[in-house]
């Protein structure tokens, strides 16, 4: 009988893929675990195989369509059938048109079925997801709410793996998660580093390895030369670009940033670092100095530690500061939280924690929302100093470049060569003035060039 | 060891037995002057005489009754039905007396008799003859109720039950009388309520007792040309049922056929299936699957009659869905 194949979660985060490409043609028959199409997710480019096998009876999702989990994205069933019921049956239920991607636009009912199909210029034309649901702080779509079915073992091994079943693409009848699903599962994801990285390589291209989110989208339009000049191709973004798209659009045309820029000097710091690495294997970042001295300057400076939302101003009592990490796909910003009540060394170790969860694809939204102040470091680039894009709901955010030995003025108008570095912090004026921020960052500094302070 | 067939075992744990308990004798339809409708008793008549191997007028209830009578009395009787169609005529007596009279008399009385005959279809008998009714027996608490399924089974297990000091019912099958088997020559005793691991697999674990087993193997041996190993588990004993050997087994596989030749609806595979849902509901990765005879009556048409029974081709079906592989 012929039926609905929708699209299925196919990564943990995926409420919607893009149909990347279709690997079948309508009317073509495949085999049970054929590669039918490739489906973007927020996370990875992703092959949805066959449940079972049959023939591709009608494309409901052309390639470069965007639907959400749950939709039909074709019509499968045997050899000869007939789809034009279900077809009417999905124009009726206006399904995957591109306007119901996002939760404002108006059902558009009742359109005769070949304009229910969505098409590539509808989809590009269409507006940025996720806006309604996501709200101020998701930086990732959530996991669809209900669970697939999924028989009892399947449950068992996702249980004891830790396994989140609305992640799992079900191959049994109706798209029940089997066992051998959920293992399936589990080893994408223990090599899902690797398959990140070759999915999206092409996209990332002409893209400089960036540790900055709030560079890299303008950067990347900017670079992203067309490899012949003959043919432009055009492409589209995946889930996680649009995301960074649409975050950082909002944070820089709404926010009105300002940078305050300061050289501090080091060679203390550096010191301390050595010193407390002796003998430690791996030694401590300098991320994590850097963390915990911000972390600091931030409980001496809680005006900074603030979120501006539509309904005032939200002054935030938990120190939690975001590290901007790069990933081959795009930046991520896992979280640290209660920075100031952390050792050094324990926030190393989280944050060691936190980018192998996040090369692994399997940060969780907790991972990465809600940080107060933000952090990204361009000095391992090589990067003297940057600005950088206000990561939201925080309202600052600390660009910091690289560590070079320069001459400069010491006491007594002696020239010394010191270990330097420059901050760039970046605020919000809606939520933080100028002397506000400056004395933070002059408070900072000092801490940066005589850490032994924070012990006091 | 000796080959034989499944009727010459019976034949030989009946002599036996009447041998060593001067309290057991045969009592039933054509047993005596005729050999047995099936030959099962053949010989023992001018062995053991008239007095311990008793033809009887076709009257099911009556020499059902009488058999219940003589057990309550102190004799070992073996009651044959020259099949269980003919049985239902009997249904009182088992149900009623023989299966109830220990509990109901406080535990004065026992009734150590055996019931045994032909059950299920065979082929070419029609509606009325072609039936299994192991679920009307293993219905009965009270009862113990046993499907032996190769020769060495059927001789040691019916020993069994001649010894038991409750009432049992044997179903044999008449296709079956000439299936044949290793016997070990030395006397021995299958005990009651165990199950036998017929194929030892790892991917799937099949159910059955009685005649379907032969179409089981037959099933097993077509997967395993798949790659897929079937565990088959030959219960033996419906009641008291082998609940370990099914667990054991579905918890190893996580996933489960049962195969019964009777109607599906209240059938000792749809029982039997749920027990195993029950027990190992966390381990199983598919609905268990019941591959019954058709519920239907048994159509004549022999196109129809193979059709209306458990086959490789159902089994085969039934694997494919449970193992989720559509090349089965």
């Amino acid at each position: 009988m012929a039926e609905y194949l929708a699209m299925i979660a196919l990564s943990p985060t995926m409420s919607e893929g893009r149909i990347a490409r279709w690997k079948k043609l309508e009317n073509e028959s495949f085999a049970n675990g054929d590669i039918l199409c490739e489906v973007e997710t927020d996370k990875a480019s992703m092959d949805y195989e066959a449940p079972r096998s049959g023939v591709l009876l009608k494309i409901l999702a052309q390639a470069g369509a965007t639907v959400h989990v749950g939709d039909p994205i074709a019509i499968i069933g045997k050899a000869g059938e007939d789809p034009s019921a279900l077809l009417t049956a999905a124009a009726e239920k206006s399904v995957p048109a591109s306007g119901k991607a996002t939760a404002s636009a108006p059902s558009t009912a009742a359109r005769p079925a070949g304009e229910a199909i969505a098409s590539e210029s509808q989809v590009r034309a269409a507006p940025a997801v996720m806006d309604t649901q996501t709200s101020t702080s998701a930086a990732g779509p959530a996991l669809p709410p209900r669970l697939p079915p999924s028989t009892p073992l399947a449950r068992t091994v996702a249980h004891q793996l830790g396994i989140d079943l609305r992640a799992v693409h079900g191959s049994g009848p109706g798209g029940r998660v089997t066992e051998r699903d959920v293992r399936a599962y589990a080893a994408m994801q223990a090599g899902s580093g690797e398959t990140d990285r070759s999915s999206s390589a092409a996209r990332e291209k002409g893209t400089p390895s960036d540790a900055s989110v709030h560079a890299s989208v303008e950067v990347e339009t900017a670079a992203g030369q067309p490899k012949t000049r003959e043919q432009v191709t055009i492409e589209q973004p995946g889930m996680k670009r649009k995301v960074i798209a649409r975050r950082l659009s909002e944070s820089f045309f709404s926010a009105p940033h300002y940078y305050l820029r300061k050289r501090v000097r080091v060679d203390e710091l550096v010191a301390l670092r050595t010193l407390a690495n002796k003998g430690r294997e791996p030694g401590l970042s300098f991320n994590a100095f850097l963390i915990r001295l911000v972390a600091e300057a931030l409980t001496r400076h809680p005006e900074i530690n603030v979120f501006w939302r539509e309904d005032g101003l939200e002054h935030r009592k938990a120190i939690d500061i975001a590290l901007a990490v790069a990933l081959p796909d795009g930046l991520v910003t896992p979280v640290i939280r209660d920075c100031d009540r952390k050792t050094v060394a324990r926030i190393d170790a989280e944050l060691a924690a936190l980018i192998q969860k996040a090369r692994d694809g399997k940060l969780v939204p907790e991972d990465y929302e809600g940080a107060g102040f933000t952090i990204s470091n361009l000095g391992s680039a090589g990067i003297d100093e940057f600005t950088a894009i206000i990561n939201p709901p925080g309202s600052a955010i600390l660009a910091v470049g690289a560590i070079v030995k320069e001459p400069i003025v010491g006491d007594n108008d002696s020239i010394v060569i010191a270990q330097t570095m420059r901050l760039t912090l970046g605020c919000d004026h809606r939520s933080i003035d100028g002397a506000v921020g400056a004395a933070f960052l002059a408070d900072l500094a000092r801490l940066m060039e005589h850490p032994a302070i924070a012990l006091v | 060891m000796a080959v034989m067939t499944y009727r010459e075992a019976l034949n030989r744990a009946l002599d036996e037995e009447m041998a060593r308990d001067p309290a057991v004798f045969l009592i039933g339809e054509e047993v005596g002057e005729y050999d047995g409708a099936y030959k099962v008793s053949k010989g023992l008549l001018a062995k053991y005489g008239p007095t311990r191997v008793k033809d009887t007028p076709i009257s099911e209830l009556g020499f059902t009754g009488l058999g219940v009578g003589a057990a309550l009395a102190g004799l070992r009787p073996v009651v044959e039905w020259m099949t269980h169609n003919f049985a239902l005529l009997s249904l009182d007596q088992v149900v009623n007396n023989a299966a109830k009279m220990r509990q109901m008399s406080g535990g004065q009385l026992s009734v150590p008799i055996v019931f045994r005959g032909p059950n299920g279809p065979a082929e070419y008998l029609a509606a009325q003859h072609s039936q299994s009714f192991a679920a009307y027996w293993a219905h009965v608490p009270g009862l113990k109720v046993i499907a032996p399924a190769t020769p060495a089974d059927a001789y040691g297990m019916l020993k069994s039950a001649i010894r038991d000091d409750n009432p049992v019912v044997v179903l044999e099958a008449e296709l079956m009388y000439g299936w044949k088997g290793e016997v070990p020559d030395e006397e021995f005793l299958v005990p009651l309520g165990k199950a036998r691991l017929a194929r030892e697999g790892e991917d799937l674990t099949i159910i059955t007792f009685s005649k379907p087993i032969q179409v089981v193997m037959e099933a097993a041996a077509y997967l395993a040309t798949k790659g897929v190993e079937a565990e088959v588990i030959d219960l033996r004993s419906l009641r008291p049922l082998d609940e370990d050997a099914l667990v054991r087994s579905v918890r190893k596989t996580h996933r489960a056929i049962v195969v019964d030749e009777a109607w599906p609806l209240a059938s000792v595979g749809s029982s039997v299936a749920q027990r195993v849902m029950y027990q190992c509901f966390d381990q199983l990765d598919a609905p268990v699957e019941l591959v019954a005879g058709e519920d239907v009556p048994m159509p004549y048409n022999h196109g129809l009659e193979l059709a209306a029974q458990p086959s490789v081709e159902k089994i085969a079906a039934a694997a494919r869905r449970v193992c989720y592989r559509e090349d089965l």
